[in-house]
């Protein structure tokens, strides 16, 4: 989040300077993700992305498009996204409270029509989290209304949500994190993750001369080691904005401590509240009016804060602000020998000697001289973790939920997409504690300071704030030590890690007691021959490690034995069952699913929602809408070949209760995954002197299962709609394919609708396949297997016949 | 309060009383004992329409013939009844019942909600507390009534000013609408939230019985489905459709759509393709366009109409005619409004670098302006020739200009530039004697800057020309970023364990020591805290309370200091507020000291500042300001050390625009020295 309101100011008082794009010829320019993201996905565009999920597709369009530009020109991008937050934005992301009134309020909402929550939800002092949510839960309430009062006329013709889910809102561009690391990769762009703020680590890389310029957001303004920054590119204009630090300083006509004041009092990404006097006026002229009383009366904001309590003995905003102006001035970068220190200062200089200190490029502008740095920076930052785990953060290795778990000791479970009402989802949550997180903290604190180990972590789920979780940390024999003797060695460096290659590997071996290993691999005793050297041997050895804890696989420490359980076998089997190589992820993630055990395919979730199929509908073709429902839910794991737009078809919550399900597996399974895998490095199991970054990114995070996020419910949302005009008009494919193509807009969605249609069904066989085998296997109801299967018949009936 | 007019009519109705009830009109029945001129009746008539107005509303005693005086509010009363004034009563009462004492019980008992009261009967028409609003034309003496009255009556034009009577309005802070809690409004209610198709059919017939007996095939061919050619005819007719449809929506997205044509519009919004006009295809007009918004920024500021005419605030294609012909007479008027202290020599020269700044201007938006055609082959060939003497010439600004040769000038006049290294399709012929002199006010534009004086309404601009200019030739200044200069490895650097083992082995080889074997950094040897080199928290970083008021108290202190030295030199008296970029103060006050206390219309101070603490602003007081002076001998408000609080000594402070003050320790200003002192600033601000 940027300085509350001054960009608009700047831009206002015309103190922003254009300049062609050619001026950056052969430059880097360091992108921070978030301001990119924002500047790109303006409120405007993607209003419907939290009804359907997914990644936002018009995100990618802009991006290649701007990369040519940047092509063009030579401009070399460098990608910076933000990592962990500092204890301020944690408190301000306070969702713990908040977000589970809005949850409760959605929760009232979902079945009954009722606008009781319409008049609050917009109200300006809520954080972004909060109107995120309150928006969210608007959007749903108007929905449900909308269906509600249509039942008597709609019968096969979907109308579309009349509010937006997502208004005036920054899209979050953390969400989709892990997607844009693959597409950096895909596209040979650098890309970092900072260990905090991003513009921060711009700012270091600006200092050590690896960037010519930062795009980044108003924030940057405050740090005084950066002189001149682009806030915007037009690439239409081939132009750029950009902002020139003591030109503003001089318009305004205040010190660079004043300035600092009143970014701390407007709120910034650092201290993202408005502190008193100043939350009382319109958010878009806090910067305004806060620069106002700087100037006509000299007001200093902190000694306000000290001076005029809100409440007698309340010292909340003062403390704020400290930790503002304590995160600007201590805050931490990746430094180029691979170390996370703070940003002015350097921790090597006594060991080494030879490092000049930078301290005096840096001066931290209002808290005395730089040289002192506190003892309770834990307090305003996090606590530290090794440098080791920062530099797999910052290739992307491992994601921040697990870390920012272990520093602050609270794993914070935020509603999905459609509020989190459903029984199963909340079930889901409960049980990933014991399946998913206990043995990712175990395993991420193993390595780590014995702090840690014994650290009392929580998770607090945001419908009950109150009764939180501890994480057991401690196990005995820890995680590792369980699986730490399966181990797959190829030795293969050409071998690219794929579940395809994985599934090939496993059957090819005559029997998998080969893959207990006698010795483990970290004591300094193993020579270095014997450890995992291959890109692939690593995720191979990790996945099966993943998939041993979750009883994928069965391993008897003492007798040293491995064998499938029936999940097993049936993984194993995927290819054999007629499974694409694209789809074996998202069968796992099912499988993983069905295991849990929250939700049988053909159950109504609790608290049921209501079907997007018309009330005609389910009264008429009862059998049928049972057909369509696990259809739809089975079709929430495929994937479109969608064309970048902005989606403003129909929407469908009940479907995307499903998603979110599957996704929360996938999330979940995602962080196991890494976590498994940091073990494995942080153990010395792997030879990691033999990468450089490309190549960690390029070998192993472009490889490493689970990341993509889920995909959105348009193709569930397509034959649902597609079958239910089949019904009514009497089994007319033409008749319900027009009706797809117009409520779809497919021309400029979905160009090849056909296609996408045939290959879906094929993705259904394969389906049918996988729970037929499972229903052998019974770990499937024989009644699911049957129901989807005429399911299935009567989809690819009306489609082919 | 009874105003002078209420006198008057008590006159008019006592006198009047014994003439039966006239009330002074000229024609009246038996006005005789209350002659006037026509035009001394008529002014007696407008003023009474004039008390009767003001006077609605408020208590009056009405004294009937009967003797009975009743009171009330008036509601309503017609004084064109020949026999006076009809009057309505709003509950009624019985004041004065002396006369008849008997019935007044009666009386009193009728009384209703209303009481009409006729002409005849009225005898006198007393008001309690009229309010005059328009205070400054009843204060006006008795003898300018006649005048004003005229001035009023007139249907001339009246300005806003007139109107309102120079009585500002309050402001009140706007609210926003909140349903209450039982309100609800269910979406159904909202004609575009219903969903139903409307059946206009249907409703006709269930509310007023009429049946349709609409057919189609009245007004269409009726197809005939069940014709053995029908498929046949359907292909045809589909074929039709699609060739018209195919025909293209020539570059309309819109209409492409609705043909069902597959169009690229990823790059669109909705805006774009169903209502935004289509301006594509006019290059020349966008690039026109997108140039004048960099030369031309909007004046942001509010000008006074006495400025308006200034050709800097207008269209910048008559600039250029207007600052050669009669361009310094309107300048130096500006400037003399501005900078009144300033000698005509400086005016001039300033108003010459305005010109300047502006041409500069121009030559930027020449340079900046592409014709987005390609160019024919001769003129590129054209345009390269003349290179070297331009470029001599563009080099090096700094240096005087060179004596043009006849030939250096036909050339440039002749041709145009491509040397530099902006992209630069064309440009239109420029004499060079104009680049002499473009040269000399850019030089002179920069020494102007350099001075603190300058026109306070041209500075922004000119500082937003001379960036721009600046930044156009390279962003990155003189060292651009080149192609082949050597990247910063990205792959090694911020590699922890590579980066690591080079530190190692380059301590090895210095140190020449027995090899030892590398090893990873233990994850484990990292603390969960970060490097610190004092004991203390951040907190101990910020001052404490007292610090915090003392460092608060010398902000402030700064900030009037500045202000007083910039409003204290002597050129620049005019209007201090401007000159520091000072934004006005809500509300308007024309203060020109915002940040002092008093005259800020309630503006926030944090502190009550000390006695000591003025002195020195007093002796920064420019001479001529007695009043200040003998105003800093009065006593100061006596106030503990160091307790915030506030000056308010303004009235506006109740109206206070910030709304925080209630929390406040609050202390009204026992001392007028400030006030004073402010007052009288503000006066000599307004009198020059």
């Amino acid at each position: 989040m940027p300085v509350k309101s001054l960009e608009s100011y700047l831009f206002e008082r015309g103190l922003v300077g254009t300049c062609p794009i050619e001026a950056l010829k052969n430059a880097t320019v360091g992108i921070d993700v978030n301001h990119y993201v924002s500047r790109v996905l303006t409120p405007k565009r993607e209003q419907y992305l939290d009804a359907i999920g997914g990644f936002p597709t018009s995100l990618k369009t802009y991006l290649e498009s701007d990369l040519l530009v940047f092509k063009e020109y030579n401009i070399t991008p460098i990608f910076v996204f933000s990592g962990s937050s500092v204890a301020n934005q944690l408190e301000a992301d306070e969702y713990y409270t908040a977000a589970a009134e809005a949850a409760e309020a959605a929760a009232s909402a979902a079945n009954v029509p009722s606008n009781a929550s319409l008049g609050s939800a917009m109200s300006s002092t809520k954080t972004t989290k909060e109107s995120i949510l309150a928006q969210r839960n608007r959007g749903w309430t108007q929905w449900n209304n909308l269906l509600w009062n249509a039942q008597s006329s709609y019968i096969d013709l979907p109308s579309r949500p009349p509010e937006v889910f997502r208004y005036n809102i920054p899209l979050e561009a953390s969400r989709f994190k892990d997607d844009l690391i693959q597409f950096f990769i895909s596209r040979n762009i650098y890309y970092q993750v900072a260990p905090y703020s991003s513009w921060s680590q711009l700012a270091y890389l600006l200092q050590k001369k690896y960037i010519d310029v930062i795009y980044g957001p108003t924030d940057v303004l405050m740090l005084d080691v950066v002189d001149k920054f682009i806030i915007g590119m037009e690439f239409p204009n081939k132009e750029f904005r950009f902002i020139e630090r003591h030109r503003i300083l001089s318009e305004l006509k205040c010190s660079s401590e004043e300035f600092i004041d009143i970014c701390m009092a407007v709120g910034n990404d650092l201290q993202p509240f408005s502190l008193p006097p100043l939350q009382l006026y319109p958010p878009q002229q806090l910067f305004e009016m806060a620069l106002e009383m700087v100037i006509n009366s000299g007001t200093d904001f902190y000694a306000h804060q000290l001076l005029n309590p809100l409440k007698m003995g309340d010292s909340t905003p003062v403390k704020r602000y400290q930790k503002g102006v304590s995160a600007l001035n201590f805050m931490p970068v990746l430094k180029e020998n691979g170390r996370v220190e703070l940003f002015s200062e350097n921790e090597m200089i006594d060991e080494s000697g030879k490092e000049p200190s930078n301290s005096s490029m840096s001066s931290p502008p209002s808290s005395g001289s730089s040289d002192t740095i506190p003892n309770d920076l834990h307090d305003v930052l996090a606590q530290r973790l090794p440098h080791e785990y920062y530099f797999y953060k910052s290739v992307g290795i491992i994601g921040n939920a697990l870390l920012d778990a272990i520093t602050t000791g609270v794993y914070p479970e935020e509603p999905p997409l459609d509020g989190g009402i459903s029984a199963s989802y909340r079930q889901l949550v409960n049980q990933s504690v014991e399946m998913f997180k206990n043995q990712g903290i175990n395993l991420l604190t193993q390595p780590i300071n014995r702090y840690y180990q014994i650290k009392p972590i929580k998770q607090v789920n945001w419908f009950a704030p109150e009764d939180s979780i501890t994480l057991t940390n401690r196990m005995a024999p820890s995680t590792f030590d369980k699986v730490n003797h399966l181990v797959i060695k190829t030795d293969d460096f050409t071998k690219n890690f794929s579940l395809f290659e994985f599934i090939q590997h496993l059957n090819g071996l005559e029997n998998l007691e080969t893959l207990v290993s006698d010795k483990i691999l970290f004591a300094d005793s193993v020579p270095a021959g014997e450890r995992l050297r291959a890109p692939f041997d690593l995720l191979a050895t990790n996945l099966l490690r993943l998939l041993t804890m979750l009883e994928f696989f069965e391993y008897d420490t003492s007798a040293k034995k491995l064998k499938t359980t029936p999940y097993g076998r049936i993984f194993l089997q995927l290819c054999d069952l007629g499974v694409k190589h694209e789809h074996l992820e998202t069968m796992l993630t099912f499988l993983v699913f069905s295991k849990m055990g929250v939700l049988r395919l053909s159950d109504d979730s609790q608290s049921a929602t209501p079907s997007a199929l018309s009330k005609a509908t389910l009264q008429s073709y009862p059998t049928e809408s049972a057909y369509i429902l696990v259809l739809a839910r089975a079709l929430t794991l495929f994937k479109l070949d969608q064309k970048p737009s902005n989606y403003h078809g129909p929407i469908d919550k009940k479907t995307l209760v499903f998603s979110d399900l599957l996704d929360y597996v996938r999330k979940n399974t995602n962080e196991l995954f890494e976590a498994v895998v940091v073990s494995s490095l942080a153990a010395g199991e792997f030879d990691r002197l033999s990468l450089d970054n490309l190549a960690w990114q390029k070998d192993l995070v472009a490889l490493m299962p689970f990341k993509a996020s889920a995909p959105s419910t348009v193709a569930a949302m397509m034959w649902e709609f597609y079958l239910q005009k089949y019904l009514h008009n009497g089994s007319s494919k033409p008749d319900a394919m027009a009706l797809v193509v117009t409520i779809f807009n497919t021309y400029k969605s979905i160009p090849n609708l056909d296609e996408e249609f045939s290959r879906s069904l094929s993705y259904l066989e394969s389906f049918v396949s996988v729970l037929e085998q499972m229903a052998k296997e019974k770990l499937l109801d024989a009644d699911d297997y049957d129901l989807f299967k005429t399911a299935y018949t009567f989809a690819k009936n009306s489609y082919t016949e | 309060m009874r105003g002078n007019f209420s006198h008057k009519r008590r006159e008019n109705g006592d006198v009047s009383t014994g003439g039966g009830n006239g009330n002074g009109r000229s024609s009246g029945p038996s006005g005789t004992a209350f002659f006037e001129s026509e035009d001394t009746a008529k002014s007696f008539d407008n003023r009474l329409n004039y008390l009767l107005v003001n006077g609605l509303g408020s208590e009056v005693e009405v004294t009937v013939l009967s003797g009975v005086r009743y009171g009330g509010v008036l509601v309503g009363c017609n004084p064109e009844n020949s026999n006076g004034i009809d009057v309505v009563l709003q509950c009624p009462r019985i004041v004065d019942a002396s006369f008849e004492p008997d019935e007044a019980d009666v009386i009193a008992a009728t009384l209703k909600d209303k009481l009409v009261i006729k002409a005849e009967d009225v005898a006198e028409l007393k008001f309690n507390g009229v309010k005059m609003n328009q205070e400054d034309k009843i204060h006006k003496p008795v003898g300018d009534a006649d005048a004003k009255d005229v001035r009023v009556d007139s249907a001339e034009f009246k300005t806003d000013r007139d109107i309102s009577g120079g009585v500002r309005g309050k402001e009140r802070e706007l609210q926003r609408w909140v349903p209450e809690d039982h309100e609800t409004f269910a979406v159904g209610e909202e004609l575009e939230d219903s969903a139903a198709p409307w059946n206009q059919f249907a409703v006709n017939e269930q509310k007023f019985g009429i049946k349709s007996t609409f057919d189609e095939h009245l007004y269409t061919t009726k197809v005939n489905k069940e014709d053995p050619n029908f498929a046949q005819r359907l292909k045809e007719a589909d074929r039709i459709a699609r060739e018209i449809e195919s025909q293209g929506g020539s570059g309309n997205v819109h209409l492409a759509e609705e043909r069902g044509i597959v169009v690229d519009d990823s790059g669109l919004d909705e805006e774009d393709k169903y209502s935004g006009v289509d301006r594509r295809g006019d290059e020349l007009l966008a690039s026109l366009k997108s140039s004048a918004k960099k030369t031309a920024p909007a004046p942001k500021k509010y000008l006074p109409p006495t400025l308006r005419n200034m050709p800097h605030h207008n269209d910048p294609a008559i600039i250029s005619s207007v600052t050669s012909t009669g361009g310094s007479s309107s300048g130096s008027a500006t400037v003399d409004r501005a900078e009144p202290s300033k000698k005509v020599s400086q005016t001039t020269k300033n108003n010459k670098n305005e010109r300047n700044n502006r041409l500069e201007e121009f030559k930027e938006f020449s340079e900046n302006f592409k014709i987005p055609y390609d160019m024919p082959e001769e003129v590129k060939s054209l345009l390269k020739k003349p290179e070297e003497s331009q470029t001599s010439l563009k080099v090096n600004p700094s240096l005087p200009p060179k004596p043009v040769s006849q030939h250096a000038a036909q050339s440039t006049a002749t041709s145009t530039s491509t040397q530099s290294k902006k992209s630069r399709n064309a440009k239109p012929p420029t004499p060079s004697q104009t680049k002499v002199e473009l040269r000399k006010g850019s030089s002179r534009l920069s020494s102007q800057t350099q001075s603190p004086v300058s026109s306070p309404s041209s500075s922004r601009y000119a500082t937003i020309a001379r960036r721009r200019n600046a930044n156009t030739t390279s962003f990155f200044g003189s060292k651009p970023p080149t192609a082949d200069r050597p990247k910063k490895d990205l792959a090694k650097n911020f590699n922890f364990f590579l980066k690591s083992k080079e530190a190692f082995e380059s301590t090895q080889d210095g140190k020449n020591q027995v090899v030892a074997v590398f090893f990873i950094e233990r994850p484990y040897s990292t603390a969960p805290t970060w490097f610190s080199n004092v004991d203390h928290s951040y907190k101990a970083l910020f001052p404490d309370e007292r610090t915090a008021i003392q460092k608060s108290q010398m902000k402030l202190q700064q900030r009037n200091m500045s202000a007083m030295a910039a409003a204290g030199a002597p050129h620049m008296m005019g209007y201090p507020a401007m000159m520091m970029g000072m934004p006005m103060a809500p509300g308007g006050s024309h203060s020109p000291f915002v940040g002092a206390p008093g005259g800020a219309g309630g503006m926030y101070m944090p502190f009550q500042p000390q006695p000591s603490m003025y002195h020195p602003m007093m002796q920064m007081a420019p001479a001529g300001a007695e009043d200040v002076m003998s105003g800093g001998s009065s006593p100061s408000p006596a106030s503990p050390h160091g307790t915030p609080m506030f000056a308010g000594a303004s009235p506006h402070q109740m109206a206070n625009p910030y709304g925080y003050m209630g929390s406040m320790q609050f202390q009204p200003m026992n001392s007028g020295f400030r006030q004073n002192y402010h007052g009288g600033r503000r006066h000599r601000g307004h009198d020059r």
